[in-house]
């Protein structure tokens, strides 16, 4: 599973991007399917039989795209301005990216801090460039960096004595993860799988693949904001790394189906799977655009606490990792009675 | 009145079972089907299945909180479901159904529910756990209060007064051969009319009239709000139908608001809508007060509107 979530990770999948990571899923997937194919979006939408038909249909949803820059402008000293992809621009100066197909090199630099109004605290894209090492508009062009997507340049790092794991695009990779391990595996039910594109941009692929599959019930993937610092008590942490998967009962864009976040927590509980909420109400996910497409969806969410998301160092617990997919693997097998 | 039913049950968005159960009760008489859709928006029909449909869709939920920590000392954090004024909120008394608390801010600086708790008199978080828990609803126990001039006033009563005229609206509807009637009651209106699309989706009506309640004096069709803008001729028939009422019906423009109709519009390849207002004062409070004549005039302007389109 580490393994896995380490190559999906060390593929670059900027939102519109993410031909690669659907790829290289197809390719870790298709002897395992009875059906595969990519949408005209994109997106990865694959159907295994299992031992049975359950009563509702049932899709599982997992985002393949990341966070990450968009080259818009290159300056005539071959400097390069960008726009930000689902980032938020104070995680940025100092960065190291790698832009485009070709990885090219670059580092994300900023104005000194005591020229921008309002000093650090007040930070913007438009402070901000990327130096990828040429003189002149020309040299970059030549490079062919503009209109392309850069990443942060991964490290995926299992650290803290095994523990935890450090990478880029944990925000949704272990969700694509989790469902390759599932369709590798046999069964229990019927089950359609959409690994969707667009997700930062906005539930993008999810529409389409909720309109072409049209579910009852929809399981979504995920990674959450897991604020767990030493700045940070009691509701304020929003979630803890190690203390489990994350089954959410609303976020910012969706309230989630009431029977479905009991049934599942129950269910965990059951089976000795340690599973907490989140304590604040933000962010959102897939499930906002699943639910209300068509003539409305179930939907319930399973996430990886991670810290530090929409960085390129996102922190998640190996033990939470293997307990979502522990999780994953128990709602086949109890589809029935989660219905 | 099936009004005051209403407002004694504990209904928010997400968790309308108790509205539902209520309406389903009234309405059971003159219905062809009722049932829920997987978003718990409560639909009923009257008239065959199949036949070109004209929808009502009428709010069903009010606001309230939802449960998202329980703190060491047994104090409750909460989040709003929909939108209520949290000066209002302050200091009332709210409900899980069972038991009774009171929201209280953190401090007298505190100006959002983050920065308030509900405090049940628990002694600490495991005597909290054995009664509440994270993703439970918390409603306002505020009872409604009858004013002088038929005046009503309490939790939700903008939402709710709408419910009252759908039902009425469904009551009187004359059943025709031709056509078939659906009347919507929104379960997740509060919250960004999140359960609107799915539900119009489900019927694909070819007209609509949303009921949706304003800060106003006077009853109104709405023409337009900042993503709406409703069916000229559909507002037209409103029109007309207020006038066989003998009902003043104003036009409405909303210049920075969105209500749900719009949602209900472009479902598939567009729906005639229109849009009739409810009046209501203190809107976003705890205290939202109605004009039960008003409520009378809306439904009679929908029943004229349906039984003439």
């Amino acid at each position: 599973m580490i393994e896995i979530l380490n190559r999906l990770c060390d593929i670059n999948g900027v939102s519109g991007f993410e031909k690669d990571v659907a790829l290289f899923i197809c390719e870790k997937i298709k002897d395992n399917c009875d059906s595969l194919y990519i949408s005209s979006l994109g997106n990865v939408i694959a159907f295994k039989k299992g031992a049975k038909t359950p009563l509702k249909k049932i899709m599982y949803c997992a985002h393949m795209d990341e966070v990450g820059l968009m080259i818009r402008h290159i300056n005539s000293d071959g400097t390069l301005l960008f726009e930000e992809v689902g980032i938020m621009p104070e995680v940025l100066p100092s960065k190291h990216v790698l832009i485009g197909k070709n990885k090219i090199h670059g580092v994300i630099c900023s104005k000194p801090v005591h020229l921008i109004k309002d000093g650090a605290n007040n930070i913007s894209a438009d402070d901000m460039y990327i130096d990828i090492g040429t003189y002149s508009k020309e040299e970059s062009e030549n490079l062919g960096v503009y209109a392309q997507y850069a990443t942060f340049e991964n490290d995926f790092t299992v650290f803290g004595g095994g523990k935890m794991v450090r990478s880029k695009a944990l925000d949704d990779r272990v969700g694509c993860a989790v469902m390759i391990d599932m369709i590798n595996t046999d069964l229990e039910y019927d089950s359609y799988f959409a690994f969707t594109v667009g997700e930062e941009l906005g539930g993008l692929g999810a529409t389409q693949a909720a309109r072409e599959i049209n579910p009852d019930i929809a399981v979504i993937f995920e990674s959450t904001t897991a604020s767990d610092l030493p700045c940070n008590n009691g509701a304020e942490q929003v979630c803890i790394c190690g203390n489990g998967p994350v089954v959410p009962f609303m976020d910012g864009g969706t309230l989630y189906d009431k029977e479905l976040y009991k049934k599942i927590r129950s269910l965990a509980e059951k089976e000795n799977i340690k599973t907490q909420t989140k304590t604040k109400i933000a962010g959102g996910t897939d499930a906002a655009y699943i639910q209300r497409s068509m003539s409305g969806v179930r939907v319930c969410a399973v996430s990886l606490a991670c810290r530090y998301i929409h960085t390129g160092s996102c922190v998640g617990a190996v033990s939470d990792i293997e307990q979502l997919c522990a999780l994953a693997h128990t709602i086949d097998k109890n589809l029935d009675k989660l219905i | 009145m099936i009004l005051e039913s209403l407002l004694k049950v504990n209904t928010a968005s997400g968790s309308t079972e108790k509205a539902n159960e209520i309406i389903k009760k009234e309405l059971s008489g003159v219905a062809d089907d009722i049932y829920t859709d997987n978003l718990g928006n409560l639909i009923v029909r009257i008239g065959d299945e199949g036949k070109p449909a004209t929808t009502v869709f009428a709010p069903a939920d009010k606001p309230a909180l939802i449960v998202t920590y329980i703190e060491e000392n047994g104090c409750i954090r909460v989040h709003p479901l929909g939108s209520v004024d949290f000066r209002s909120a302050c200091y009332s008394p709210v409900t899980n159904g069972t038991l009774s608390g009171i929201l209280y801010p953190d401090s007298a600086e505190a100006d959002k529910f983050s920065a308030s708790h509900a405090d049940f008199g628990f002694c600490d978080a495991k005597e909290a756990r054995s009664c509440i828990c994270e993703g439970d609803v918390l409603f306002f126990e505020n009872p409604p209060v009858s004013l002088q001039n038929g005046l009503v006033s309490g939790v939700g009563l903008s939402s709710l007064g709408c419910a009252q005229a759908c039902c009425i609206a469904a009551k009187n509807v004359v059943k025709d051969n031709n056509k078939c009637f659906y009347f919507v009651f929104i379960c997740e209106d509060s919250l960004q009319h999140r359960s609107v699309s799915p539900a119009a989706f489900g019927i694909n009506p070819v007209i609509a009239v949303c009921l949706e309640a304003y800060e106003g004096k006077n009853i109104a069709a709405k023409v337009a709000d900042k993503s709406f803008v409703a069916t000229p001729q559909m507002t037209q028939k409103l029109i007309e139908s207020a006038q066989k009422c003998q009902i003043e019906l104003k036009k409405h423009v909303f210049s920075d608001e969105n209500g749900y109709a719009s949602r209900v519009q472009s479902v598939f390849n567009g729906v005639k809508t229109a849009s009739l207002l409810l009046p209501a004062k203190h809107s976003g409070s705890l205290c939202e007060t109605v004009n039960k004549s008003d409520i009378e005039a809306l439904s009679a302007i929908t029943v004229q509107f349906l039984n003439n389109i």
